[in-house]
């Protein structure tokens, strides 16, 4: 358990957080690329969107528009939080690679926006500093659909909506850090997307009452479904950058790498602390291929999904996620959909194979077999909870991995407390 | 108030699952809340630790503190028997110190009010 010597020396956090800006520039530059005339008449169509799962960006707005959103919020929050000079960590990373791939799938400044506004009364509230909430908060944008749903939604948008879809917003920004801290011990920090879980719980309370009332929210199946080349050379070269940034500013990062590995991934499994800057990159790097190659291995293509999917595993390899704990996760998720009968290529299939990585700790800690039992279930469960909610919770897999593994961790206790006995 | 006390049971009562072992005769718990900090205090005979796992031990949980993690994954502690909640513990503390004693083993943690 030898963690990196430099763990104890200040870290030149505002620095490192910076280099996100190199990586926004390079979303913005492919964004600009497709010289489209209606560029920000679509960005601003999509802002204005109901943003219901599942809304790929890419196809319902032009893949420079939903690039542009990316670049936009992803400069946002990296503004955001070297405002607050918040100190470098894995949740960090999680947190801006979730936002940043769920902007191409249904997140927008004006849908995260309130959630922050929230989260930041939260903090009032508790007396506490903005900075001990706000990475939940930048999570919490799952909730999304709900904001934008009530706004434009209905179709009687008007300065009403709006404002009620603005203080919806708050509400559910100041609410998610208590619920989401209540609804991690349903599952013991065994489902890495726990803001997804406890998301999915909030819109299942929001639709049942939206609904009684007669404001029915209809899920709607958005999906680009052709090769774009641009959209493979964004994720290649982000790939390419953290590889860069892990192999060149230290000796021997393969080393710590080492400490990832043997991590179990189960919250608080925080890989700047126990591999360090450069090996934690270098990890992000190495499940961004294997999530990539995935895709291409089951006959998808890049698209508003596949990317949300590989730039949140991308995010988590800084926060939970190592190649060991997430291949048997996969693995199990695969056979599941093979055996089903469902199709292996389409890109609800490859996204929910991609999310299942949410129960990775599961593979981290009880081994490979169950982390394959894990993956398993979860596509079981995944194709029918969308149902709860009408799409008005962006990380269904979140909600879907947290009833897996609450239910998985207390057979696997069961199952070993009889092997002991 | 309720929540500073509660984050200090929590913290308790992990530090005293890991001390807690087969061979442990006995295990002492001292809790002191001054103004605007919290030092537990625990000793467990024999030590459950060698030098080694003592370092390991101090190491982690003198990884610097973490409001943002503290938050949000508190309610994690004190239901698990994983090591993995050592993390928690850390990023929620500011300073661990040991000694061995007679093969007594006695730690303590310091927690500032934040």
């Amino acid at each position: 358990m030898s963690l990196p010597k430099n763990l104890t020396k200040p870290w030149s956090s505002q620095a490192r957080l910076s280099l996100l800006f190199v990586w926004a520039a390079l979303t913005l530059i492919i964004a600009f690329s497709y010289q489209d005339p209606t560029m920000w008449s679509s960005f601003i169509q999509l802002n204005l969107s109901p943003a219901l799962l599942l809304t790929d960006y890419v196809e319902a707005f032009g893949a420079s528009a939903a690039l542009l959103n990316a670049a936009v919020v992803l400069i946002i929050n990296v503004l955001l939080l070297l405002v607050l000079k918040m100190q470098l960590s894995g949740l960090l990373y999680a947190a801006i690679f979730t936002v940043y791939g769920f902007s191409f799938l249904g997140m927008n400044t004006v849908n995260l926006l309130p959630i922050y506004l929230g989260g930041f009364l939260y903090a009032k509230y508790m007396n506490l500093d903005f900075k001990a909430v706000v990475l939940i908060s930048i999570i919490a944008g799952t909730v999304g659909p709900i904001i934008s749903h009530v706004m434009f939604g209905y179709g009687i948008t008007s300065v009403f909506t709006i404002v009620l879809g603005s203080v919806v917003g708050i509400v559910l920004g100041f609410l998610v850090t208590p619920l989401g801290r209540h609804y991690l011990k349903f599952h013991d920090g065994f489902n890495l997307y726990n803001v997804g879980f406890t998301g999915g719980l909030i819109a299942i309370l929001y639709d049942a009452i939206a609904r009684r009332l007669g404001f029915e929210a209809v899920r709607v199946r958005i999906i680009y479904e052709q090769h774009d080349v641009r959209l493979l050379i964004l994720t290649v070269v982000s790939i390419l950058f953290f590889f860069i940034i892990g192999l060149l500013f230290e000796e021997n990062p393969f080393n710590h790498l080492i400490g990832i590995f043997k991590s179990s991934g189960r919250a608080i499994s925080d890989f700047v602390v126990l591999g360090g800057f450069h090996a934690t990159h270098l990890n992000m790097a190495l499940v961004g291929v294997m999530s990539t190659v995935l895709v291409f291995m089951l006959g998808g293509v890049l698209n508003g999904l596949t990317l949300s999917g590989i730039f949140t595993i991308i995010g988590f390899g800084a926060f939970g996620k190592h190649p060991k704990n997430i291949f048997p996760v996969i693995l199990g998720a695969i056979i599941s959909t093979v055996l089903t009968g469902l199709p292996l290529s389409s890109t609800t299939s490859i996204l929910f194979i991609l999310f299942a990585t949410t129960l990775a700790p599961i593979a981290g800690v009880y081994g490979f077999g169950w982390g394959m039992v894990a993956g398993f279930l979860h596509i079981f469960i995944v194709n029918h909870v969308g149902m709860f909610y009408s799409g008005l919770n962006l990380y269904s897999n979140g909600f879907a991995g947290g009833l897996g593994a609450g239910f998985l961790i207390i057979l696997i206790s069961l199952v070993q407390k009889e092997k002991t006995s | 108030m309720k929540t500073r006390c509660m984050k200090n049971i929590k913290i308790a009562n992990e530090i005293m699952s890991i001390l807690t072992h087969p061979k442990a005769g006995h295990l002492k718990s001292d809790l002191r809340f001054r103004r605007e900090v919290t030092i537990l205090t625990f000793s467990v005979t024999p030590s459950p630790f060698n030098d080694q796992e003592l370092a390991d031990l101090l190491e982690i949980l003198n990884l610097p503190r973490q409001m943002e993690m503290e938050e949000y994954y508190w309610s994690l502690l004190g239901e698990s028997k994983s090591d993995d909640n050592l993390y928690v513990v850390a990023r929620m503390i500011d300073d661990a110190s040991a000694s061995v004693e007679d093969n007594t083993l006695t730690l303590k943690i310091t927690r500032k009010d934040a």
